[in-house]
């Protein structure tokens, strides 16, 4: 196991022990949650699969995608330990999110290679690409109230955040000529690109930020209609230490390294630290605050008949830079209060509507919940450009 | 066993945490075509000929230009002095003694003790009687003894000079006193004088010579004395007396046995002269050398000797040495060796004569001062004895011997006439930067322009005549010799003026030769390449001058500094050629080239030529010996040549071509191991009939270009 997680592991566990302690007459709700979604209009979800379990990306994988002028995706992973009484939520959470919006000769410059740009100017602008990795302590409390028409239950929690990993590039202009025999590289680039990655392991600190967890549920006294809105990682990271930016401007040509055939030896010796020399005489530190990737959603539940529900909601990611929000419809059929099974329906992130599947399971003592949020994906696999699970469990202490 | 629900639920954390967050250490990685430029190059004729081997002219042309030394000689050989000695046998000048002096005293009681019958006489004396004296005489004392064996034993002289003084102490005069000295040895007479009379109570000095006589140490005097006594009576006092002195000096010794005081025994001065054939100099600064004394004793003496060269200065001090032998003894003499730096020495070689005018001394006593002279210096040698005990015997027969050696004198600067002299220069130059590297099977120069600056240091009119002048290119065995003008002409060169001080450098008087396309065959010298000259002049030194009057010649010479050639060449690159080769050992370091994520690999060469010159080019992976292994260019590796414009003859856009190279991972592996490359260009001028010609900034630019798979980690 891991340091970092024996750390976190001991840190959750007092808490769980304080919770106990201080709540002893109370059930304890003690939970862990797993969150993951991509969406892309360009790549496939068998090419960022493999391009995340470290696998070879063959011609066939990149063959499964399809560049289009514009491309873009969004990757979003949050993994949560939770442990709450009636009154108080500790939670400790993972959260891992990455976005991108490129054209398509950047796709096929960085996959492809630059042979068949040939004689052409590969335009690489405007390009963007963010991943965050963070994890955040928080604690919230639970407040239940009662109005005329509803019984309201808040929840607001302060988290504290530590930053692991920030990598944030933007490139508004990019182009790149080729030479048709190859005899030189005509590169007209302005970008920056920010980095902090002293050691990306959960131990790492490269920045230290606060967020803001809300979380409202309003059920009509009639049982038949239920709110929610959420805000969760709504805050702000200051990213320090070894963060570094690096902003190029720069217009040249390169037709090759000069050598001279006359001196006393000829060397190559181009390799990494030939670039990674280059990349230190241009970069600086970087310290900036940068807000979280904050997620905002509501939903609007009405039981439609004994067995059935119908929510409408929609979901908006911070990061994701896609204007249109993310629509929620889902139906759910629950014949008894053990079991219940929800067809979801989803549409946004670059105008892809997908279906999914969830089924939830509630015994006295626990409960474990599995969504699939795209089912499709599962089936036609390689043609699929957005995925999703949502696997839940909790126990009560 | 069964667990407890928070058990359970600690199990399945742990679970879930080592299934999220334990990361597989693979890298994702893929592929991709690249197609870029890797390296680049360019060949100028600054990278084939150093900068100072050529310049530009000013419609933009380029000449290669050259200047070196061709050849160089001196006259050194000329110009040392032999080594010289020359001794004498020098005797002794003269030998002198110090005034001897001895005394001798008679009083009344000896010399009435001479008188017969004289008892009455002494009783009278002892009683103090006052008595007339009575004339009396002759009374001869015989046998009155002068010892002068403390200063001499015996002594043969030329003359002597003998002093008596007689001191009378009586109331009476003397008359008639005969005065005479003998040895006693062989009763030889040395002295006779006969004094008419001595006073009372006064003195007497009579001095005589006594020519040439053995005089032994052991003299006795006889004396015949007469008075005419008093005619009154006076007290006989036994206090009376009379005294004699005899002094001997002005002693001129041919040989003796003395006790000889300090004194210089020798004193000679002479001139020495060097043959140097035909060279006249009066005047010569040494750069090294010595002068080793050797002095030889003979005398029983300790002998104190200087030798001094007045015309020999150093800072204006005359050169002197000086030094002790000690007395011979047991028949053998003794000889000491002083040696002597004359680093650094003055010699005026006009002989005796500027030394006299300066003492303002005829130092030879021939009754004038000597006129000026050649090759001769003067040298004075003395040698003194010290007091000497005990008594030894010299003569005017004794000599001492006295050798002075001149050893590796060379001059560092000479002044006179250097006479007429022929010298042959024949030498060889190397050129090992002159277009090194390149060779050419067909060569033709549009023109030549070479100059032979001849360099003259010595100072003395002359001529040179070029015998021969051949130009070899070692690697081809080509040779060209040079026919027409100026071979075989004589050449005059100019005298350098003459340096403010010897010490000053001498600025040489040049004489340039110029050597054209059209007068002779100089372009077939050069169209060669050669790489070495071989050549072979005449110096003619003062041919057709007279000698001047000794001591007025006005040449003059340092040591070192003789005739130099040298060459400078123009030559305008206009040109044809075929075949023009030009090969490079270059040592390659590829070990930090990274190829493991390479693939797929083609190159490509891509030159881009402003020479109007066609190219083969090759690569060959060679190890440190020149042992090929491999080569790097499939197919023939044509560059094809700038086209020139036809109004300006000048290249003004390059002509681009691709030469595919063959690099392979086998390759680059034994490029790895061999670590050397070989780079081999065969140029053709274009068009192949016609000449062309170079400008600056004329070049050959060479991109490597890689398309590739590149694995991206």
């Amino acid at each position: 196991m891991k340091e970092g997680n024996r750390v976190i592991a001991v840190i959750f566990f007092a808490g769980v022990l304080v919770l106990k302690v201080s709540s002893q007459e109370q059930k304890i709700l003690a939970g862990t949650s797993f969150e993951g979604s991509y969406f892309s209009n360009a790549l496939s979800c068998r090419f960022i699969n493999s391009f995340l379990s470290h696998q070879f990306l063959s011609d066939e994988i990149k063959n499964s995608n399809r560049p289009r002028m514009n491309n873009a995706f969004f990757l979003n992973n949050e993994n949560q330990l939770y442990i709450q009484s009636a009154t108080d939520r500790l939670t400790l959470k993972f959260r891992y999110a990455s976005a991108s919006s490129f054209p398509a000769d950047a796709y096929h410059l960085v996959f492809e290679g630059n042979e068949a740009y040939a004689g052409l100017t590969a335009t690489m602008h405007p390009m963007y690409f963010m991943q965050q990795s963070y994890q955040t302590l928080e604690y919230g409390k639970i407040k239940s109230f009662s109005t005329n028409q509803w019984d309201v239950k808040l929840y607001g929690g302060i988290g504290l955040v530590k930053g692991q990993q920030l990598t944030h590039l933007s490139c508004s202009k990019g182009l790149l000529y080729t030479a048709p025999d190859g005899s030189f590289l005509d590169l007209d680039l302005t970008m920056t690109y920010r980095y902090a990655e002293n050691g990306n392991h959960l131990l790492a600190i490269n920045g230290i930020g606060t967020s803001l967890h809300v979380d409202l549920q309003a059920e009509s006294k009639d049982k038949k209609t239920t709110m929610q809105w959420t805000v969760s990682d709504a805050g702000i990271m200051g990213w320090m230490n070894q963060s570094r930016e690096m902003t190029i401007d720069t217009s040249f040509r390169f037709d090759g390294l000069a050598i001279d055939l006359f001196a006393d030896s000829i060397a190559f010796s181009i390799n990494d630290d030939t670039i990674s020399r280059w990349i230190k005489q241009h970069e600086h530190p970087f310290r900036k605050i940068k807000a979280l990737p904050a997620v905002f959603s509501f939903t609007l539940t009405r039981k439609i008949s004994h067995s059935w529900d119908v929510t409408a909601g929609t979901k908006l990611y911070g990061c994701s830079r896609m204007s249109f929000p993310y629509l929620i419809a889902d139906i759910s059929y629950h014949p008894g209060e053990k079991h219940r099974i929800t067809f979801l329906l989803r549409y946004g992130f670059y105008n892809n509507l997908n279906t999914g599947l969830s089924y939830l399971f509630v015994h006295p003592k626990w409960f474990i919940r599995a969504d699939c949020l795209h089912v499709p994906s599962l089936i036609i696999g390689r043609r699929s450009f957005s995925e999703g699970f949502f696997l839940s469990f909790g126990i009560y202490l | 066993m069964r667990f407890s629900r928070l058990q359970k639920y600690i199990f399945s954390f742990i679970t879930v945490f080592l299934l999220l967050f334990c990361r597989r250490d693979e890298q994702t990685a893929w592929d991709v075509k690249i197609l870029a430029p890797l390296a680049k190059t360019s060949l100028t004729l600054h990278n084939l000929i150093a900068d100072s081997l050529h310049r530009t002219n000013a419609d933009g042309t380029i000449s290669l230009v050259y200047h070196s030394r061709l050849a160089e000689a001196t006259i050194d050989s000329s110009l040392a002095l032999p080594d010289t000695s020359n001794q004498a046998n020098i005797k002794l000048n003269t030998l002198t003694l110090d005034p001897v002096t001895v005394s001798n005293t008679i009083t009344l009681s000896q010399l009435v003790a001479m008188v017969p019958d004289s008892d009455l006489l002494q009783w009278a004396i002892e009683m103090g009687l006052s008595v007339p004296i009575p004339p009396f005489g002759p009374i001869v004392q015989d046998s009155i003894p002068f010892d002068f064996g403390s200063y001499f034993q015996t002594m043969t002289v030329s003359d002597a000079t003998v002093d008596i003084t007689v001191h009378n102490h009586f109331p009476f005069p003397f008359t008639n006193v005969e005065f005479s000295i003998r040895n006693q040895g062989n009763d030889s007479l040395i002295f006779q004088q006969t004094i008419p009379v001595i006073p009372a109570n006064d003195s007497v000095l009579i001095s005589a010579h006594t020519g040439h006589k053995t005089i032994e140490s052991r003299l006795y005097a006889s004396t015949s004395i007469s008075s005419p006594g008093t005619s009154t009576p006076v007290q006989l006092n036994p206090s009376w007396y009379i005294s004699s002195t005899v002094s001997i000096h002005d002693v001129k010794i041919e040989s003796a046995i003395a006790k000889f005081p300090p004194q210089m025994v020798i004193y000679n001065a002479d001139e020495n002269a060097y043959d140097l054939e035909g060279i006249q100099f009066h005047h010569i600064i040494f750069q090294k050398g010595k002068i080793r004394i050797e002095v030889y004793n003979t005398l029983p003496s300790p002998l104190h000797y200087i030798y001094t060269i007045p015309s020999a200065t150093v800072h204006g001090i005359p050169f002197r040495v000086e030094g002790v032998v000690p007395a011979a003894s047991g028949g053998h003499a003794y000889h000491s060796t002083n040696e002597c730096d004359m680093t650094g020495y003055d010699l005026d070689l006009r002989g005796i004569g500027p030394i006299e005018r300066m003492q303002n001394k005829d130092l030879n006593n021939n009754g004038y001062f000597d006129p000026d002279t050649i090759n001769t210096f003067y040298n004075e040698v003395s040698a003194d004895i010290t007091q000497t005990t005990p008594l030894i015997p010299l003569s005017l027969n004794d000599s001492i011997y006295i050798r002075g050696e001149f050893l590796g004198m060379v001059p560092l600067y000479g002044e006179g006439f250097l006479g007429k002299d022929t010298l042959v220069i024949h030498e060889t130059a190397t050129f090992s930067n002159f277009l090194s590297g390149i060779s050419v099977e067909h060569f033709e120069l549009d023109s030549v322009n070479l100059l032979l600056v001849i360099n003259n240091y010595i100072g003395a009119e002359g001529a040179v005549k070029i015998d021969q002048l051949t130009a070899w290119n070692t690697r081809t065995g080509q040779s060209a010799t040079l026919a027409g003008y100026p071979a075989g002409a004589m050449i005059n060169i100019n005298k350098p003026a003459k340096p403010f001080s010897p010490n000053d450098s001498v600025i040489p008087a040049q004489t340039m030769v110029e050597i054209k396309t059209g007068l002779c065959n100089i372009e077939k010298l050069l169209e060669i390449i050669p790489d070495k000259f071989e050549c072979r002049f005449t110096v003619f030194i003062n041919s057709g001058v007279a000698p001047p009057p000794p001591g007025k010649g006005t040449d003059f010479i340092y040591y070192g500094k003789g005739i130099r050639v040298e060459m400078a060449a123009s030559v305008p690159l206009s040109f044809l050629a075929r075949k023009l080769q030009l090969c490079d050992t270059v040592p390659v370091d590829v070990e930090q080239l990274d190829i493991s994520s390479v693939s797929g690999q083609r190159f490509h060469v891509i030159a881009e030529n402003k020479f109007p010159l066609t190219a083969s080019v090759q690569l060959y992976i060679a190890d440190s010996t020149g042992t090929i292994c491999d080569s790097l260019i499939t197919g023939a590796g044509k560059i094809n040549a700038g086209i020139p414009d036809e109004m300006s003859e000048r290249v003004l856009k390059p002509v681009k071509s691709i030469i595919p190279i063959d690099l392979t991972e086998d390759k680059i592996e034994k490029m790895t191991k061999k670590r050397h490359l070989i780079i081999k260009a065969v140029f053709d001028t274009s068009p192949v009939d016609k000449k062309i010609k170079i400008f600056d900034g004329d070049n050959l630019s060479v991109i490597l270009s890689g398309n590739f798979n590149y694995r991206i980690h």
